[in-house]
């Protein structure tokens, strides 16, 4: 583990575009919720976000480790939502707001991820995690909203196996606790039976 | 504070993935009831329908962001695969906030699914069974308790 973030940080210094996506898959989910806490717009957290990485890319010689880039992407962020911020002529009340929660945070403490920071990044390990042919259907579902069919021709599989992959994704994923409609069929029953006796 | 954030998104994480013990649970629930924000966070994270959203919406903006990267670095080949996934899952499943975890409720729904079928069973006997008991060959009372167990079954 040691060893492979180190060869990753020297194939990043060296420019390779495949370390930064690495990088960049690592340390999105965690930074992109932190800059959505101060700014509303979508389009602007997208913007920021990348803009943001570019600048890591462009400077990329001069990390030495894994913590020094994150280090550089939250300070690189937290003054990009500054300056966005102060240049709104008009704040609402929670604008304002942020921007005192900004300005107080001490610098040390802008590493530490917020609460559905960290459960967003695990819901997205375990979806990173499936297998292949079920994270393709399930982007394609899900990301781009088509349908089964849709994705049966795009894949050219049958409509059987994108509903099963989607099925396996279900299983795999585990982030289903139960089905409700049973617990409502035997709270019916319960009380129809009570009523007779 | 940085300590009971993770502890907190692994309480919910163990949440939704149904692996969460009594204790975990008591714990959660105790630090939702501290203030009206952590009911908010906990509900928006826990609603499938928020849930389903707010994934939908991170995996787009991950593909809008690795497209500007990409398109900006020059290696546009490498935005046509998107990275990203279904939670229609979520929908095809009920998460909410609040349900016991999962074998408890087979367990007890099953049990309470017994008890009251036996508890209606026993009213059959007492009511109806007399006259079996009396004229086991007498079909009419026979069909007598079969239809009045039909017009408690309605």
């Amino acid at each position: 583990m040691e060893k492979s973030s180190r060869n990753l940080i020297i194939q990043f210094n060296r420019g390779d575009a495949e370390a930064l996506i690495t990088i960049f898959d690592d340390l999105y989910p965690t930074l992109y919720y932190f800059i959505k806490r101060f700014i509303d717009e979508r389009e602007d957290v997208e913007d920021i976000t990348a803009t943001i990485f570019l600048k890591l890319w462009k400077l990329r010689a001069d990390f030495e480790s894994l913590h020094d880039i994150r280090a550089f992407l939250y300070a690189t962020a937290r003054n990009t939502c500054l300056d966005l911020l102060r240049s709104k002529e008009i704040m609402n009340e929670r604008q304002e707001e942020l921007l005192h929660t900004l300005l107080q945070t001490p610098v040390k403490n802008i590493l530490k991820d917020d609460v559905r920071a960290l459960v967003m990044k695990c819901i997205y390990e375990e979806i990173e995690n499936l297998p292949g042919s079920c994270r393709k259907v399930f982007s394609m579902s899900f990301v781009k909203g088509m349908s089964n069919k849709e994705v049966a021709e795009a894949l050219q599989i049958t409509n059987q196996s994108v509903r099963s992959s989607k099925h396996r994704a279900v299983k795999l994923l585990r982030i289903a606790i139960l089905n409700r409609d049973i617990i409502v069929t035997n709270f019916i029953y319960c009380c129809v039976l009570a009523w007779l006796s | 504070m940085d300590e009971e954030n993770t502890r907190i998104s692994k309480l919910i994480t163990k949440y939704l993935k149904g692996e969460m013990t009594d204790e975990e649970d008591k714990e959660l629930q105790d630090w939702v009831m501290q203030s009206r924000e952590n009911y908010e966070l906990v509900d928006n994270l826990t609603d499938p329908d928020k849930l389903e959203e707010e994934i939908r919406e991170f995996y787009q903006s991950k593909l809008n962001i690795r497209k500007k990267i990409d398109a900006q670095i020059g290696n546009e080949e490498r935005a046509a695969i998107p990275e990203a996934v279904e939670a229609r899952v979520i929908r095809m499943s009920r998460i909410k906030y609040r349900h016991p975890r999962n074998t408890w409720i087979y367990v007890t729904a099953v049990g309470v699914f017994l008890l009251s079928s036996g508890a209606i069973w026993l009213q059959l006997r007492r009511s109806s069974g007399i006259g079996i008991a009396a004229s086991p060959t007498d079909g009419r009372s026979g069909n007598a308790a079969l239809a009045m167990s039909n017009e408690l079954r309605r």
